[in-house]
């Protein structure tokens, strides 16, 4: 049945599609019972010329198998409220998809592509989240669809481990952080043609672009590059700008309760 | 009388290995480890001590409802969710639910998520003519339990849940409890069950089918009987839970009409 679910993307109703860009989608609040939170925010229907009082609703899924409708509102005043998600199995990725549908009607004539929510401990340029990963630590993906932001995952079979690389263990979070910028960096200056999508707003690449541009002198040289090589050693160069003002190297040291030896 | 109890980690031990030693084999009154019921080593107390109270059931989901009304405002989450009540609850009326032999462990002792559960390693490593590593055990089979089980069905569906019992009689999990009950997304929607009921409950047999009277549980696509199907009815709400939003099903005469007339035919 699963598998069904996922593979039919048709509908025979004249539905408009709903872009990433224009709601947001946050986990709060994970209790020790797997239970937790989400939030939908910044919902901007202004493009779609849905009916006012048609009903906002979100389908969220967990794993293959969960499955639950939340009511959210209309699309004159959505629900601002965070509601509790308790599914029966705490297995699998959890992935929401928003929809409208008329008033006293059932059919839907606006639905969004699936999305995963972005963690509450989100850092901005990633979207934070855990799975079931096997044996893994942590993986980083890179999105099929550019209005959604590259996803640092953590494996949830570790107990607290997300909290543990974003706020407390330097040493993971200088280890982590680090490599998925860089891998990021490196997928948009190698990627197709190059620089796909850093001049068009509402995409992860301008974002990161952004980031790299306040950070970097020669952004504007770097476009002109076909040598990959030197693409590669400026994201390099990128990265250990990041980490320095991060003051990585001090951090680690000190949490470690090693002094460093001033005469090197 | 006495006090209803919790099976604890010793106590879900020992009574896992008299599962696992009888499996398949009859089993008489005198060996029922019953000592595990009110001995200290191997059981304690509720948090909120509950006594036992007389019940006559003619079924699973009677015994469920029992047990939903007396103790579901009185339990912690980890009595709720822990294994040890109702491994207790099912030892303690172990001769209301058993058959001539039994054949799965779950019917005694809930059995989550494979990884979670004081004794679930123990089934996972169990030998191989019982071990449940090869049947796709990533769901919790928790509804499979014969109290906790309709404990939740009764929670969900109130008083509709009677039509997932075994028309065979309380000894049994039954069909309709295994095709509805090990869905997960299928349970979070109640019009689904009104629909199943709708559709196919007979209250007189106490079971599932169809119009022409023969049953509704055919499960293999390819048979005859598959279409107006409990199964078949399955797969097309599942292509219409992309199109429509279910919670705003408010009546099943609607969501039939959109099943087309494979079902209208059933009504």
């Amino acid at each position: 049945m699963a598998r069904e679910r996922q593979r039919l993307q048709y509908t025979p109703h004249d539905i408009k599609h709903i872009s990433h860009k224009h709601f947001e989608v946050t986990r709060l609040n994970d209790s020790p019972n797997g239970n937790f939170k989400l939030e939908i925010s910044n919902i901007d229907l202004d493009d779609y010329d849905f009916p006012l009082d048609a009903e906002l609703s979100v389908i969220v899924k967990q794993g293959s198998e969960n499955l639950r409708t939340q009511e959210i509102g209309t699309v004159r005043n959505p629900l601002k409220d965070a509601f509790e998600v308790d599914f029966e199995n705490k297995k699998g990725q959890i992935t929401c998809r928003i929809n409208i549908t008329p008033k006293d009607e059932t059919a839907f004539i606006g639905i969004s592509d699936w999305r995963h929510p972005t963690h509450a401990n989100n850092q901005g340029m990633l979207e934070i989240r855990d799975e079931d990963l096997g044996d893994m630590v942590w993986n980083f993906e890179i999105p099929t669809d550019n209005s959604a932001k590259p996803a640092l995952v953590f494996n949830n079979r570790i107990p607290d481990i997300m909290e543990l690389v974003i706020q407390n263990n330097i040493l993971l979070h200088a280890t982590i952080i680090p490599t998925c910028l860089k891998l990021g960096m490196e997928h948009i200056v190698l990627s197709g043609e190059g620089f796909e999508g850093i001049d068009e707003e509402g995409t992860w690449q301008n974002l990161w672009w952004q980031f790299a541009a306040d950070r970097m002198d020669d952004v504007h040289s770097i476009l002109e590059s076909e040598d990959r090589e030197e693409k590669l050693s400026w994201c390099l160069d990128l990265i250990k700008k990041f980490s320095d003002h991060q003051q990585y190297h001090q951090l680690i040291l000190e949490s470690l309760n090693i002094e460093e030896d001033e005469d090197e | 009388m006495s006090n209803i109890r919790k099976l604890n980690e010793k106590g879900l031990r020992h009574f896992a290995d008299f599962l696992l030693e009888h499996y398949q084999k009859e089993i008489n009154d005198s060996q029922l480890p019953t000592f595990l019921l009110n001995d200290d080593e191997f059981s304690e107390e509720l948090s909120v001590p509950k006594k036992i109270k007389e019940v006559s059931c003619n079924n699973r989901f009677e015994l469920g409802k029992h047990y939903y009304n007396y103790l579901h405002q009185d339990l912690t989450e980890e009595e709720l969710e822990g294994q040890g009540l109702w491994s207790w609850l099912a030892l303690f009326h172990f001769e209301l639910l058993f058959a001539r032999t039994f054949l799965r462990v779950e019917y005694y002792i809930p059995l989550g998520a494979p990884k979670k559960g004081v004794i679930n390693q123990k089934f996972l490593n169990s030998p191989k003519n019982f071990s449940y590593e090869n049947v796709n055990w990533q769901n919790p089979l928790e509804y499979r339990h014969a109290i906790k089980g309709y404990f939740h069905f009764y929670k969900t569906f109130g008083d509709n849940a009677v039509i997932l019992c075994s028309s065979s009689g309380i000894t049994y999990h039954g069909d309709v409890a295994e095709q509805i009950g090990g869905i997960l997304w299928l349970k979070q929607y109640k019009i689904i069950l009104d629909l199943f009921k709708s559709l196919y409950w007979d209250a007189d047999s106490q079971s599932f089918k169809k119009a022409n009277g023969k049953g509704a549980l055919t499960t293999s696509s390819t048979s005859k009987g598959y279409l107006g199907g409990l199964r078949r009815a399955r797969a097309v709400i599942d292509a219409l839970m992309d199109i429509h939003n279910f919670e705003k099903f408010k009546k099943t005469r609607h969501l039939i009409e959109l099943m087309g007339d494979e079902f209208e035919a059933q009504s």
